[in-house]
């Protein structure tokens, strides 16, 4: 990146810069844990594996991640294969829709589930309506399903996504030979598409199932009868029992597992990546006639009524107001309430927001901007990006949390950007691989020197890309809830805690009130993203 | 097997193609045409991958409307290759033969014996990938040879290739089509590669067949302007007719008035439907350019008054040398936009601007329609 360290840019002390920001707080809490146990990190991990609890915690993490993976499988490929395959309107919408995971908050998408499917939800109210009795909604939200049905619909846009962009490139013909040659429609698919199309599958999988074998939020809401997941049980280790022991060994546990997943996505990542430029340019697709405009709007039916009913029930939810005995009307009570209400600060929460989202959003597309040049598309780069990917969030939120104890602020917008920056970096990546270097050498054989090239050459090509950047790691640190329920500080509130607080005392509506203005704050990233950066 | 196509119809958004064609066994059929006139659709429409609104296809006495491509025994060269990345050499050629139910070593001991005929058994353990584009092509036109299709399909094959690979394939197609007598339909919108592979070359414009024949048969004749430009057959003036008696028509060109023989077939087409002496911009003189000749100064020029021979003035744009012979661009006059090209002997370098006396045998002058209503060779 010739550019850049002719601007003073040092890769090594890029690098050096990333690999502080990713193991010191890791070490910081081995540290406060009373430094390595006695016997060794290996003695210590044994030991925690031998306690049932350690054990039940990762089979029910395991077990719920590679379901939900399973389930937004099995909802994403005909997405992918649709959008894949043909050239429709709503097309570029449901591309879109791989943004959610990124910029919805879980927090939101569990408020939201609440909404629609709870018991005194939307479709409970609507059956109401028909005079037909709502099922008990309780057992399945609150627990295995619910879990496994929040994650599933939450991410199963990045297959859509992953797995749609790669069905896009694969040539028509190679199905169109295996039938000329003899072979039947099934066959034809998996001699012609499928191997192509398995890295795709395989790496969405992987992201999926990490991003649920971290699940936070979503777990703590839901799994109370269920079962909990290794990073809640860091948590309640930490917060409830002071039992930093555990929190470490789970965490190590942890790391462990994820660092085998994250190898796995960083393999697959890469063979997805050789086999899209291996296919080369996105076919022209086709328009759906016939069966395939049957399934088209079964699925779009099937997508609106399952994805998008809970976010209009959330945003419903949230301007209804109660009225004496059971009267509801609609209007703006809830945010009034929220704005002035008893317990309810959200202006200040509103400020507290952003007070760590902006500066964590910065830190974490700075970071992201300096993984990208010092290690550029390489095996260094992979790494880099999926070691913060297999640290539990918790443990690193709670070793910024022993580096800064009277900096609150600090130490969630260290946590923050920690866990967000990966995405940034990826996301920039693309842009930066692409900068033009004869632009930036006509410039300088037409007299500008090496800065003023920089500036008339690569930033306008990368200055797009590094805008969605904060726009999207913004919406990722703003709609974070676990760094600073993890940190538990009472100097600082943001919506999250909020939002979290609020759902907790069942104050349903002024929780999904908040909700929204976190989704409006969250959602630019939506549409900035499409506009200007490749898919993180 | 003999190809009988019968007035397949097919429809997408604004594109109709009406097409029939018939190929005898054991021939090669080129299909040439400009870009998106549906020669590709074509082929997908016998193959089986579109679905026409009606018409039909015979091969062999076997119709195969309504059959899935599968069923067909239809061999097809795509593109793209298309060929299967996951498998090597060997798998691929075989997997025609294995999807058919044959057991894997008997397919494969017949792949090695079709590799060794078609000289490719260094690429039977190698996936596509590291091979290059000739012998990518090589393998795919094996694969779809391999499980003795009764008819071979050709999607331009060789359009991604450089200009001395696809000389080289050319022969190595002609070849092997030829010994192993298998009827094959190819698509280029290349007209070399169509001469050296053709027995009958199919002429598409806008979704129609508009010539067919040899080629010898359509250069001797062509059957109109447009398809004698695509086929570049030669300098083409935009004429207008003037009278005509005793077999005779008077067309007057840019470069001066000829005289040429009315002959019996197709009258109307060469006199453009007019002869009423109004300008007709859908009529063109058409010559073959290798006999156009340099003639010897005369005073004056006096066209038509050798029978056998047409003379015309023209003046030199520029002389282009293209190693055995040299291109002259030539116009009526210095100020003329109308050009046409000929070709002389390589040593004959004349100046930009000299003003040059050149001769056309009688019979090598035909007047042509233009041919735009698409249908005029059908």
């Amino acid at each position: 990146m010739a550019p850049f360290r002719r601007i003073g840019f040092s890769p090594r002390l890029a690098a050096l810069a990333l690999l502080l920001v990713t193991l010191l707080p890791f070490a910081a809490f081995v540290m406060a844990s009373g430094g390595v146990p006695n016997g060794g990190m290996a003695a210590s991990l044994l030991s925690a594996l031998s306690k049932p609890s350690t054990r039940s915690a990762l089979r029910f993490t395991l077990l719920q991640s590679a379901a939900s993976t399973l389930l937004a499988l099995v909802v994403g490929l005909p997405g992918a294969w649709l959008v894949g395959r043909f050239r429709f309107r709503s097309r570029r919408f449901l591309m879109a829709l791989s943004a959610v995971p990124f910029c919805l908050p879980p927090l939101l998408v569990v408020l939201s589930f609440v909404a629609y499917y709870g018991k005194a939800g939307l479709l409970a109210r609507i059956m109401g309506v028909f005079g037909l009795a709502a099922p008990d909604s309780g057992a399945f939200l609150y627990g295995f399903p619910g879990i496994v049905a929040v994650h599933a619909f939450y991410n199963f846009p990045l297959v859509v996504q992953t797995v749609g962009s790669i069905w896009s490139r694969i040539p028509p013909s190679r199905e169109e030979a295996a039938r000329t040659l003899g072979a039947g429609r099934f066959r034809a698919f998996i001699s012609g598409t499928l191997p192509s199309l398995l890295p795709a599958i395989a790496q969405s999988a992987s992201l999926v199932f990490l991003f649920c074998f971290f699940s936070f939020t979503v777990v703590l809401v839901f799994g109370g009868l269920a079962g909990s997941t290794l990073e809640v049980e860091i948590y309640r280790a930490v917060r409830f029992s002071g039992d930093r022991d555990t929190a470490l060994a789970l965490g190590l546990v942890q790391t462990i597992v994820a660092l085998a997943c994250t190898a796995c996505f960083g393999l697959l990542d890469g063979r997805n990546k050789a086999v899209a430029r291996d296919l080369g340019r996105v076919g022209p697709g086709k328009k759906p006639h016939g069966a395939v405009s049957v399934i088209l709007g079964l699925y779009l039916a099937a997508v609106s009524f399952f994805f998008l009913g809970p976010l209009f029930a959330l945003a419903l939810q949230a301007f209804t107001v109660r009225g004496p005995g059971s009267a509801m009307s609609l209007g703006f009570g809830n945010f009034a309430r929220l704005a002035g209400g008893f317990q309810a600060p959200l202006p200040k929460a509103l400020l507290g927001s952003l007070a760590t989202a902006v500066p964590a959003a910065l830190l974490a597309v700075a970071l992201g901007l300096a993984a990208s040049i010092s290690l550029k598309k390489s095996r260094a780069f992979d790494l880099a990006l999926a070691l913060p990917l297999a640290i539990s969030p918790a443990i690193t939120a709670l070793g910024w949390g022993y580096l800064f104890p009277n900096g609150a602020v600090a130490a969630i917008v260290l946590g923050q950007a920690a866990a967000v920056w990966p995405f940034a970096a990826r996301s920039l990546s693309g842009s930066l691989a692409a900068l033009d270097r004869d632009k930036r050498q006509a410039a300088r054989t037409l007299g500008a020197g090496p800065l003023r090239s920089f500036l008339d050459a690569d930033l306008p090509a990368i200055g797009p890309s590094v805008a969605a950047a904060c726009a999207f790691s913004f919406s990722m640190a703003a709609g974070d809830a676990n760094v600073p329920l993890v940190l538990g500080r009472g100097e600082i509130d943001t919506l999250p805690l909020l939002i979290y607080r609020l759902a907790s005392a069942y104050r349903f509506p002024e929780a999904c009130a908040a909700g929204l203005i976190l989704a409006l704050l969250t959602g630019i990233a939506f549409f900035l993203k499409e506009r200007g950066s490749d898919a993180p | 097997m003999r190809l009988d196509v019968g007035g397949l119809r097919y429809r997408r958004g604004g594109f109709f193609l009406d097409a029939s064609i018939s190929l005898e066994s054991g021939k090669t059929g080129v299909i040439v045409g400009p870009s998106g006139c549906g020669k590709t659709t074509l082929l997908r429409l016998i193959a089986g991958l579109e679905t026409p609104e009606s018409g039909s296809i015979v091969l062999g006495g076997r119709s195969l409307d309504g059959l899935p491509p599968e069923r067909r025994r239809v061999g097809f060269v795509f593109q793209d290759l298309a060929l299967f990345d996951h498998m090597d050499g060997r798998a691929n050629i075989a997997y025609g033969l294995v999807v058919r139910g044959m057991s894997r070593q008997e397919a494969y001991a017949r792949v090695g014996a079709l590799a060794r005929s078609l000289r490719i058994e260094h690429l039977l353990d190698r996936r596509p990938a590291s091979l290059s584009g000739g012998e990518r092509q090589r393998l795919a036109f094996a694969r779809a040879l391999a499980a003795d299709p009764d008819l071979l399909l050709l999607d331009e094959p060789l359009s991604s290739l450089d200009a001395s690979l696809r000389k080289d394939l050319r022969a190595y197609l002609r070849s092997h089509l030829l010994s192993r007598g298998t009827t094959a339909l190819h698509v280029t919108h290349d007209v070399e590669e169509a001469l050296e592979l053709a027995d009958t070359i199919f002429v598409m414009r806008a979704g129609r067949i508009v010539a067919s024949g040899s080629p010898e048969a359509l250069f001797a004749a062509p059957p109109d302007a447009w398809t004698a430009r695509f086929l570049a057959m030669g300098p083409l003036l935009r004429a207008r007719i003037l009278s005509g008696s005793e077999g005779f028509l008077e067309a007057a060109t840019g470069f001066g008035t000829f005289r040429v023989s009315e002959r019996g077939d197709r009258r109307e087409d060469r006199r453009g439907g007019k002869r009423d002496g109004r300008a007709d911009p859908a009529c063109y003189l058409h010559f073959a350019r290798k006999t156009a000749k340099i003639a010897a100064p005369r005073g004056e020029a006096d066209i038509g008054a050798d029978l056998r021979e047409a003379f015309f003035d023209a003046v030199l744009v520029r002389g282009v040398f293209e190693g055995g012979f040299r291109r002259l661009v030539l116009a009526p006059s210095g100020e003329s936009s109308e050009t046409i090209e000929i070709e002389t002997d390589a040593g004959f370098d004349p100046s930009p601007g000299e003003k040059l006396r050149i001769s056309v045998p009688m019979d090598d002058l035909r007047l042509l329609s233009s041919g735009e209503s698409g249908e005029s060779g059908k």
